[in-house]
């Protein structure tokens, strides 16, 4: 097909190489940069329109004939998480410029980022196991770069165990490869579909298929592992270097989707109760546990592990519409935890702390930076009736329709829960009466809100078009768990093998 | 041949385990040169046990089984390059923490010399 999906790894790999040459000014550096995450976006949206119109988008690399090339698919799910890591870099992109004070950038702050970039991009369009294994492999080490970038003590160990546990998670996944390629012959992720279903013992593709998921919950872990930076006072500020974080997480999640809708499409329905049951943990454990967290990055992260949580009780629900919410959770949530972590990184740089309890009131001081907290804190509780909420509506709906009762309890009640973290936030940071002999914070510029205030623009214009958004979440969860559709566009064959 | 080339690759990564699981870190890094080989090793012996594969034209089934297939043996080496790639950069890390802890070091001892 006409698409050309190797254009969204070639930007970024070029600008990381230009920035690395170019980029001893800082302004060409950050030209680039926008340049390359806005070429992300425009096409990314492109796409997202092209699929909506037209169903998936494939390229075979070198013009490979389908089950040896090594094929690119543009789905709805891929552009979703194309289009998530393309705003976020351009978020980063305009708030770092505006943060004063110190050395924000060092000098591979932008390339690793745009390699971030480029390890997303490969995860999110790759059709083929290895290349999966790589990609992810791209995105975790792009991420220690950046946690290691500060180049102090706390930030190298961090680094190294980031990188230990990010190992251990490749490990697994391409002992997964070999094991996938002994039993079937290929890597292709639509052939190895096709040949699965004709293993003669059933449990092997079983354990497979859970050594594959178990790598994938053991990147998301590194992932979380990020948000564990103490504050300090050299190079980037921590807060922004939980963004990659989130983009590690957003990976392993399309990974984790792309697996079990894709490839091992007969297990999930093996999987199935061990990820409700996982998810469930993870949903209630996050929020419970954001409940008792003193530290302002630490207790984001509990709540994205919960978001994951949700994203796998999504799963394992095996619909099309719990998919669905899915989709609309890892692109609403996602950007609303990013509007919280990027205004957490000026609190952090007025307070010098992200211990709650140690926090001085902000709300005199910053009315705007409260009312846009309060604005993406209402967001990612789904109070406000925009994208989160609906996105929760479904997933309870999907629970409902399916009469799973216990997981329509839990995610209803967690729904509510989650305020509570939020309220206390809100509290500690905005209105907790000033203690006598703390120093006043550090004045914020308003011109560092402006990014983040772009986000929530952006995030306000989702929640309004929600109906063509829904639209869209609906194609892209039908289309993330229709493996034989996927291994029709990818084998372009016309169906001939019949499986479940 | 198979079997004993398995049991060694589970060898190794058992051992991997073990050295990845210790507290101190160039043990660890020990672990991650361990864990590279048991990978190739493992890629090796897939690419061994013989089976028709996509790049298998089929002209001779005698040489399709006595023949390794050398698709695995591909990505053994590029398991090689990313392996040697994170080993790198958890070298490189160790090295500055090090270079940290010594600088830190060094400073503390001076202030307690002048202490004294």
């Amino acid at each position: 097909m006409s698409a050309l999906l190797s254009l969204l790894l070639l930007v970024p790999l070029t600008g990381a190489v230009l920035v690395v040459l170019l980029g001893r000014q800082r302004v060409v550096a950050h030209m680039i940069v926008v340049l390359v995450a806005g070429i992300n976006l425009v096409y990314g949206v492109w796409l997202m329109l092209q699929v909506q119109a037209t169903g998936r988008q494939v390229t075979h690399i070198g013009n490979w004939q389908p089950p040896i090339a090594i094929s690119l698919v543009a789905d709805g799910l891929s552009m979703i998480v194309v289009v998530v890591g393309a705003l976020l870099t351009l978020v980063v992109v305009l708030l770092v410029p505006t943060l004063s004070g110190r050395q924000h950038e060092t000098l591979l702050f932008w390339p690793a980022w745009l390699l971030l970039l480029l390890g997303i991009n490969g995860v999110a369009l790759t059709a083929d196991l290895f290349n999966l294994f790589l990609w992810l492999e791209v995105t975790s080490l792009a991420a220690v770069v950046l946690v290691a970038s500060g180049d102090t003590r706390a930030r190298l160990k961090l680094g190294t165990t980031c990188l230990l546990v990010s190992l251990a998670g490749g490990a697994c996944l391409l002992v997964g490869c070999a094991l996938a390629y002994s039993l079937t012959g290929t890597l292709n992720m639509a052939f190895l579909n096709e040949r699965l279903i004709l293993v003669e013992h059933p449990g092997r593709a079983t354990v497979l298929a859970s050594l594959c998921v178990l790598a994938v919950g053991i990147k998301l872990v590194a992932a979380l592992l990020l948000f564990w930076l103490p504050t300090d006072l050299a190079g980037p500020p921590a807060a922004l270097l939980a963004v990659p974080g989130v983009l590690l997480a957003v990976a392993a999640l399309a990974a984790l989707y792309r697996l079990l809708g894709h490839i091992f499409a007969a297990e999930l329905s093996v999987l199935a109760p061990f990820l409700l049951l996982s998810g469930g943990l993870l949903l209630a454990g996050g929020v419970l546990a954001a409940l008792a967290q003193q530290h302002l990055r630490r207790l984001l992260a509990l709540l994205l592990l919960a978001q994951c949580g949700a994203i796998l009780v999504s799963l394992g629900l095996m619909s099309a519409n719990s998919a669905a919410a899915g989709m609309l959770l890892l692109l609403y949530d996602t950007l609303a935890l990013t509007a919280l972590i990027c205004l957490s990184c000026s609190i952090e740089l007025a307070q010098d702390t992200d211990e709650l309890n140690q926090m001085s009131s902000l709300a005199r001081q910053k009315p705007l930076l409260t009312v846009l907290w309060l604005l993406a804190s209402l967001m990612l509780a789904g109070i406000l009736p925009l994208g989160s909420f609906f996105a929760r509506l479904t997933l309870l709906q999907a629970a409902l329709s399916q009469q799973a009762y216990l997981t329509a309890a839990l995610v209803s009640l967690v729904g509510v829960l989650l305020v509570l973290p939020l309220l206390r936030l809100w509290h500690a940071i905005f209105w907790n009466p000033v203690p006598a002999e703390a120093e006043p914070p550090r004045p914020i510029s308003s011109v560092q809100l402006v990014p983040t205030g772009v986000l929530l623009l952006v995030l306000l214009g989702l929640g309004m078009a929600i109906g063509p958004l829904s639209d869209y979440c609906a194609i892209a969860g039908s289309q993330a768990l229709d493996a034989s559709g996927y291994r029709v566009d990818v084998l372009q064959t016309t169906g001939t093998v019949s499986g479940p | 041949m198979l079997l004993l080339l398995s049991l060694l690759s589970g060898l190794l990564f058992g051992g991997a385990t073990f050295l990845l699981l210790q507290r101190h870190s160039n043990r660890a890094l020990t672990g991650v040169v361990l864990l590279g080989y048991g990978l190739s090793l493992l890629l090796c012996i897939i690419g061994l046990a013989a089976r028709p594969t996509p790049l298998s034209t089929g002209t001779a089934a005698a040489t399709q089984a006595t023949t390794p297939d050398v698709l695995p043996q591909a990505l053994a080496i590029i398991a090689i390059v990313v392996g040697l790639g994170l080993l790198l950069s958890a070298l490189g890390l160790q090295v500055r923490h090090n270079q940290r802890e010594q600088r830190l070091n060094l400073t503390s001892r001076s202030a307690q010399d002048r202490r004294q």
